[in-house]
């Protein structure tokens, strides 16, 4: 993402932020409440639209194209092609309440991917293994507690095999006993399938563990970047640690 | 009880062409109902006009005028319908504009975390509308579409107006040739009343069901 700018009311809540992530880096992204974190997942996402600046996936423009020099915006057509390598987990779970579990994960990849039903069912059962949650296939979500929803969540996002997935304080809507589930099963996906993580989370624990890279944001700017030792470790920016200081007084 | 077993065949009669009226333009307005509630907040700019200009003309004039006019007035430019037909029509559209409201506000209803979820799932936009959104709305709408069938069952005593020997209009000539006005009107409100019973029960049966099984609580 180059120079990408957003405003809400005049007031810029994303300010030419500059970001690059590697395929199959694990970036996490924190700061305080307000910062623009989630407003720039939701721009990747195509939730929001810039006001400057455009984004690039894999090398190719999302939601806009190049047209003698400048960037034009909403060029619809190629949108979907790019917006399928990227994936969301959101903070409430966002789940289709009158589908099951299991038609839940199907959906997407039957009807934006076009796989055979058999192909779907395949795919969401091996997901519904991998989070332990294959004697649920047929519930509603409505049935289930926050933290086997978010796990629904996530193996419905992973269905659409994104390169690159967002994650939007995932564990902040969950009883605090459910949030270490949510994060493990973050982190063995992390460690087995190389897609891009772009992880916005106060759980530092988990961050130093998962991250290649730390960012630390505060008002829609980028304050301090770095391997999560020096950022969260031995943050040199006055406000990255006064920032680390109140999360942990918490 | 010779006086009910003289008119009875009469009223059950009207009840049947009560009932069919019904049904016909309930399913014209619940069709109507969907598609003009989805395309108002969907379609373009003129799409959004016609569809405004429609439901507003249906919710802002006389059911009673708008049934002479397609009945009486519509022949003058050679088209000429049945009086059920016409009935029906005018009917089905003037339900079709208020149901098209109760769409409307229940697709609106729907949380628009649903709708992120969509994009980020990239599903394409008739995708969304048809798997996600609209049956989440009509979840929500059972029981105001269940109202609106009923308002229209009683509103097919319009069509006394136009000729249409329905059960109101029945009753109103037995009891002219039979006397006994008491009698005759009670049974004519007893028949509206069974008829109107089975839809209450069924959308509130289809909508403890909905609850029960999205986990969404119960009616507010
Ligand atoms: N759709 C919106 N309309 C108006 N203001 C918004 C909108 N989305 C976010 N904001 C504002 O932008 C700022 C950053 O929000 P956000 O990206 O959610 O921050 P964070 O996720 O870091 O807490 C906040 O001040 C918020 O009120
Ligand atoms: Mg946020």
């Amino acid at each position: 993402m180059k120079q990408v700018r957003k405003e809400f009311g005049g007031h810029a809540v994303v300010k030419s932020m500059d970001l690059t992530v590697a395929s199959g880096e694990k970036l996490v992204i924190i700061g305080p409440s307000g910062s623009g974190k989630t407003t720039i997942l939701r721009l990747i996402m195509t939730l929001e639209t810039p006001d400057n600046g455009y984004i690039e996936i894999d090398g190719e423009l999302l939601g806009c194209a190049w047209d003698s020099g400048r960037i034009t915006k909403n060029n619809n057509k190629n949108l979907r092609a790019v917006r399928s390598k990227v994936g969301m987990v959101f903070q409430h779970f966002n789940l289709f309440p009158h589908m099951s579990v299991l038609d839940n994960i199907m959906e997407a990849p039957t009807r934006s991917l076009r796989m055979s039903k058999e192909e779907a069912r395949e795919r969401a059962i091996g997901l519904l293994q991998r989070i332990d949650m294959v004697g649920k296939a047929s519930s509603y979500p409505g049935q289930l507690s926050g933290g086997q929803q978010q796990r629904v969540a996530i193996a419905r996002a992973l269905a659409m095999r994104p390169s690159v997935m967002l994650f939007d304080e995932v564990t902040s809507a969950l009883d605090p006993e459910k949030v270490g589930e949510i994060l493990q099963t973050i982190r063995e996906l992390a460690a087995e399938v190389n897609m891009a993580m772009v992880i916005v989370t106060h759980e530092m624990g988990f961050a130093r563990n998962i991250a290649d890279r730390v960012i630390f944001m505060d008002h829609g700017e980028i304050v301090e970047s770095g391997p999560p030792d020096e950022v969260l470790g031995a943050p040199v920016h006055p406000r990255t640690t006064a920032f680390l200081k109140a999360i942990l007084d918490r | 009880m010779d006086i009910v077993q003289a008119v009875i065949p009469a009223l059950l009669k009207g009840a049947g062409i009560t009932l069919q009226t019904a049904i016909q333009a309930g399913l014209l307005a619940i069709l109507i109902s969907v598609v003009v509630g989805v395309f108002r907040d969907v379609g373009g700019r003129s799409v959004h006009f016609v569809l405004t200009v429609y439901v507003e003309f249906f919710r802002g004039s006389s059911a009673f005028v708008q049934v002479y006019w397609v009945f009486f007035v519509l022949p003058l430019f050679g088209l000429r319908l049945s009086a059920i037909l016409a009935g029906t029509l005018v009917l089905g559209l003037n339900a079709g504009a208020y149901g098209s409201e109760i769409m409307r506000g229940a697709l609106r209803a729907v949380p628009p975390g649903q709708r992120e979820a969509c994009v980020a799932l990239n599903l394409s936009q008739w995708s969304a509308l048809t798997r996600i959104l609209i049956p989440q709305a009509l979840t929500r709408a059972i029981i105001p579409f269940g109202n609106l069938l009923i308002d229209l069952l009683k509103g097919t005593a319009l069509l006394s107006s136009i000729t249409v020997t329905e059960l109101a209009f029945a009753g109103r000539q037995s009891a002219s040739a039979n006397g006994s006005p008491l009698i005759i009107f009670s049974l004519v409100l007893l028949i509206y009343l069974v008829l109107a019973a089975p839809i209450a029960w069924t959308t509130k049966l289809m909508d403890q069901r909905v609850r029960r099984k999205l986990n969404i609580g119960r009616a507010p």
